[in-house]
């Protein structure tokens, strides 16, 4: 049994693998996209528990498709973190403006990123009611 | 983790990037200061002018009050006054002035034409009483300078202005402040229609700027003391408002100049700190999969397959290879950007680096089943740049071509020489590049789209740099494309370093005479046998005690004709003074004149020696930046003291006997030859400097400094003769007919033949006739022998077989310094001189790439 749905954004295919391979251990279930497109087509058709979203991207960029899972109504309740190597203080200012409920900068560490999506999802299941009532 | 030491490298290159920016802003800023205190001195003395006029004035209200048609004038006088301190457009202050005079001073006429931008012409700006016809006549016709101060004759003169009268005579004698007291009084004067009356404006310095010229009093009456001198005061305010005006327009232009300058620097400033976030995202990427990657590992190393733990370490590895690379990349395009490149230029054949390129690419090629291919206009086309460099721009144009053609396709590498340049052509049959991209691809990390980087990866710098490196040559770089056909990339690079033009200028007429054709060839001729980008030719401008730049090559126009330097000041000035050279190997540490380097020298040394005609310094030769960018040394010294003796004795001959053009034929042909050599010589591959070589054995054995001044020339064009042999029969292997050989037996006569017309030393004529002589005496052409062979022409045999031997022939390999050195031995005392040889042995020795340098210097 999974410990969740996570769908890890990144145009960067090492970064992907990467987290597949980590998010795999820690015993999530991994589901991918290489652009923003995509992204917003997989939190449709796969339902993720937790989006993991790089910003720089071709098409459609990591603040758009936050901004859109986030305002819309089906989708709002998926916690978003946003990984970036964008370090600056506005950059971070700019992602919880569009609703991200963490960021992480980039170069980061797999441990650390599984350790918050643990916590993260830790609160949002205990918050949520149960699917069979 | 060691990559991120030089991303710290790479970041603090970035910050000095914008240091440097700030700097720059903050000279911008003096600019504008300095701008502004010369804005300040102009109103001040706007003011003093406007005060002396109305000083004038004030004499004139006492002097003139006692009838009211003269108040009348004064009123008008400092009506006008106002309003030209009041108005900053010249064109209606002018308009103004010209009315004034007309009402003030009572014609019906008035022209007033200003000194155009340049100095050369009196154009009409102002007119009064004029119909549009006349007007518009008048404006096409501008007043040459020089016939407006013909006018300006002494016998025309009253008060500061010009009469002119139909009789061509003066009428009546002017007093010792050059007015005429009976005009006033005279009573037979009525105005003839064609008198004129001209009031020229003079500026404070002295020169006219302007004039009025009037015409059809209404008095018709010849003008009074009142009336010219009213006119003066006139033409005082009138200078003050062109002034000004001129002033007012400069101030706006450098306001211009200064906002563009500012909006420039903030658009680069804007560029530079996109840069600085693209560079760190560019490097974060690769530091980001390292990190990840070797964390993982390093928690799961236990729970991992070896061949995922290779997988991993795998991805390590090339996104630090790739990390390294970056780094590399923008180390070497901030260096280019900031002119601190390292860059060598010697001959070598790009035909061959081109081939060498090519079967580099061969195998990524192979891969894609692609056909690399090379195309050169000649086996040999020797260039003289930055070799590494040029293998740089064309493994980065190559391995991009095979990197956007899909397989099966063809990457084509030509080469031809046109002119003075050489054009590469890297042609692909590839994806091509979309139009809207074209402009683009040479800006840092432009990758046309990010989809096409993951299919193509690169870092987005190859381009860039290679613009940087062709450039630097003073060469270019395009590109042409057609999406889905192909693309076409074209370097042209100059063959030589020193192909700039050369400018020649003619501040004054000297009395000595040479045309500027023949300077041309004497500033080409020095550069081109001194191996060096920039040289000038200063002549001495005896009455104001100056040097100014006679000709010049490298430098620029501005520099040639602005140039003037006392004698006695800076370097030039020293060497005229002293009539000493001068060799200066580092000017920032001279303490004689060290000051910072000027940006037009690319290197810290520089030669400077007099030109002397009859003992008498005429002139400077200066040379700087040389094309191996090495200082110059006391050989070089040697080799431009006797290069200057031979100018002054052209230039003497050419001026003496100016009438004779064969004079000047003959030593413009013997000058085209010693340049063509000189070319020819550069490009021999692996060639170092006969003349450098020949004072060093000559040192050795003990001859005089003259001597060595003499043979540091002989060595630079004892082969001019040979530019006349027809080169393909030195490449034909086997042995020469009878009709080859007596042309190349002939060519030592040759030399001598065609550098006569600057030769007054019978020893340079002996020693280029003698040095294919041999000690057996069976050389050529008299068969001498021995010791009547003079010792100049024995040590360039040597110096001579060396060279020929080591560069080789077309059908006769290379040989290398050993087995030169052998053969040398082999022949002493039969075809050479023994003590040569040995003197040559001991100086020399090969460095680690083959070339021949001085025995020590290795290290």
């Amino acid at each position: 049994m999974s410990k969740g749905k996570i769908l890890v954004v990144d145009d960067e295919i090492y970064i992907v693998h990467i987290l597949d391979f980590s998010l795999g251990m820690e015993g999530y279930e991994v589901v991918t996209a290489l652009d923003g497109e995509q992204a917003l087509e997989k939190v449709k058709s796969e339902k993720p528990d937790l989006i993991v979203l790089d910003i720089m991207m071709p098409k459609l960029d990591g603040y758009e498709v936050c901004k859109n899972i986030k305002s819309s109504a089906a989708t709002q309740h998926i916690p978003v973190i946003l990984l970036s190597a964008k370090g600056r203080n506005v950059d971070q200012k700019l992602g919880f403006d569009v609703g991200a409920d963490d960021y992480i900068t980039k170069p980061f560490s797999p441990r650390k990123l599984v350790e918050r999506i643990n916590q993260l999802l830790g609160q949002t299941v205990s918050e949520r009611p149960a699917p069979s009532a | 983790m060691i990559p991120s030491i030089e991303l710290l490298w790479a970041l603090s290159a970035a910050v000095l990037l914008l240091v440097e920016q700030v700097r720059h802003r903050r000279s911008l800023r003096h600019e504008l200061k300095s701008l502004r205190s010369s804005y300040d001195a102009a109103i001040h003395r706007n003011d003093e002018l406007t005060q002396a006029s109305d000083r004038m004035g004030d004499l004139y209200r006492y002097q003139l009050l006692t009838s009211r048609n003269r108040a009348a004038r004064i009123k008008k006088v400092l009506e006008v006054a106002t309003s030209i301190n009041s108005n900053l457009s010249l064109d209606v202050v002018l308009h103004e002035i010209v009315h004034a005079v007309a009402e003030a001073a009572g014609f019906r006429i008035v022209l007033l034409r200003v000194l155009n931008q340049a100095g050369t012409h009196f154009e009409a700006r102002a007119f009064s009483g004029l119909g549009r016809e006349a007007i518009r006549k008048l404006e096409q016709h501008a007043i040459p300078r020089q016939e407006f101060e013909s006018w300006l004759k002494e016998e025309f003169r009253v008060s500061h202005s010009y009469f002119i009268s139909h009789e061509k005579k003066f009428w009546g004698e002017a007093d010792e402040e050059g007015y005429t007291p009976e005009l006033g009084v005279r009573q037979e004067g009525e105005w003839h229609q064609e008198d004129v009356l001209f009031v020229p404006l003079y500026a404070k310095d002295g020169a006219a700027v302007g004039y009025f010229s009037v015409d059809d009093p209404v008095d018709r009456r010849l003008p009074s003391r009142e009336t010219i001198e009213t006119l003066e005061i006139l033409a005082t305010h009138a200078v003050v408002a062109i002034q000004n005006a001129s002033l007012y327009e400069l101030l706006g232009q450098s306001m211009q100049r200064l906002e563009e300058a500012t909006e420039r620097s903030e658009q680069v400033a804007d560029l530079k700190n996109q840069f600085i976030s693209t560079v760190s995202h560019e490097l974060l990427t690769p530091l980001t999969a390292i990190r990840a990657y070797a964390e993982a590992l390093l928690e799961h190393v236990g729970s991992t397959t070896v061949d995922m733990q290779r997988q991993f370490l795998g991805v390590i590895d090339e996104q630090s290879l790739k990390l390294r690379h970056l780094i590399d990349s923008i180390l070497e395009l901030s260096q280019l950007e900031s002119g601190r490149f390292r860059m060598t230029r010697e001959p070598f054949n790009l035909a061959s680096l081109t081939q060498e390129v090519a079967a580099m690419l061969g195998s990524m090629a192979e891969a894609k089943k692609i056909r690399v291919s090379v195309e050169t206009s000649a086996p040999e086309i020797v260039i003289e740049a930055d070799r590494e460099l040029t293998r740089r721009v064309l493994t980065n144009l190559g391995s991009n071509a095979i990197k956007f053609t899909h397989e099966g396709g063809t990457v084509t590498f030509r080469v031809t020489i046109e002119g003075r340049a050489v054009r590469i052509v890297v042609e692909d049959t590839g994806i091509g590049i979309p139009p809207e991209a074209i402009d683009r691809i040479f800006d840092k990390f432009y990758q046309i789209d990010n989809s096409l980087s993951r299919e193509y990866p690169g870092v987005g710098l190859g381009l860039t740099i290679s613009k940087g490196i062709v450039e630097w040559h003073g060469g270019e770089i395009t590109a042409e494309s057609q999406a889905g056909v192909g693309s076409r990339f074209t370097v042209v690079l100059p063959i030589t370093a020193g192909d700039a033009h050369v400018i020649t200028h003619e501040a004054w007429t000297p009395s000595r005479s040479v045309s500027n054709h023949l300077t041309r060839l004497t500033v080409e001729m020095i550069a081109e046998v001194m191996n060096a980008r920039t040289a000038s030719f200063m002549l001495v401008d005896e009455e104001r005690s100056e040097l100014y730049i006679r000709a010049a090559r490298g430098l620029r126009e501005e520099v040639v004709c602005g140039t003037r330097v006392r004698i006695g000041d800076s370097i030039a000035g020293w060497v005229a003074k002293h009539g000493q050279p001068l060799l200066v190997t580092n000017i920032e540490e001279d303490p004689r004149f060290g000051r910072p380097n000027g940006h037009q020298y690319e290197t810290k040394s520089l030669l400077s020696v007099p030109v002397k005609i009859d003992g008498r310094v005429v002139g400077v030769i200066n040379i700087n930046n040389k094309i191996s960018m090495t200082p110059f040394t006391e050989d070089d010294r040697a080799l431009l003291s006797s290069l200057a003796d031979r100018v002054a004795l052209a230039w003497k001959r050419v001026s003496d006997h100016e009438r004779s053009s064969d004079q000047t034929e003959e030593t413009a042909k013997a000058l085209s030859a010693i340049i063509e050599n000189a070319r020819r010589s550069r490009l021999k591959l692996n060639a170092g400097s006969m003349a450098g070589r020949a004072v060093a054995v000559a040192r050795k054995l003990g001859l005089s400094e003259e001597d060595q001044e003499v043979l540091a020339y002989v060595a630079s064009v004892h082969d001019v003769g040979m530019g006349q042999v027809d080169l393909s029969v030195l490449a034909e292997p086997g042995r020469l007919d009878d009709e080859t050989w007596a042309q190349v037996a002939l060519h030592p006569l040759r030399s001598a033949e065609i550098v006569k017309p600057i030769e007054f030393q019978e020893q340079v004529t002996e020693i280029i006739l003698a040095h294919h002589e041999r000690m057996d005496g069976r050389g050529y052409p008299k068969g001498l022998q021995g010791s009547q062979i003079p010792i100049g022409a024995r040590i360039i045999a040597v110096l001579d077989a060396y060279e020929s031997m080591t560069l080789g022939r077309p059908y006769r390999h290379a040989m290398t310094h050993v087995e030169a050195l052998r053969e040398l031995e082999h022949c002493k005392g039969t075809q050479f001189d023994p003590k040569v040889v040995d003197a040559f042995s001991q100086l020399f020795e090969p460095s680690e790439n083959g070339k021949l340098i001085r025995a020590g210097e290795a290290a």
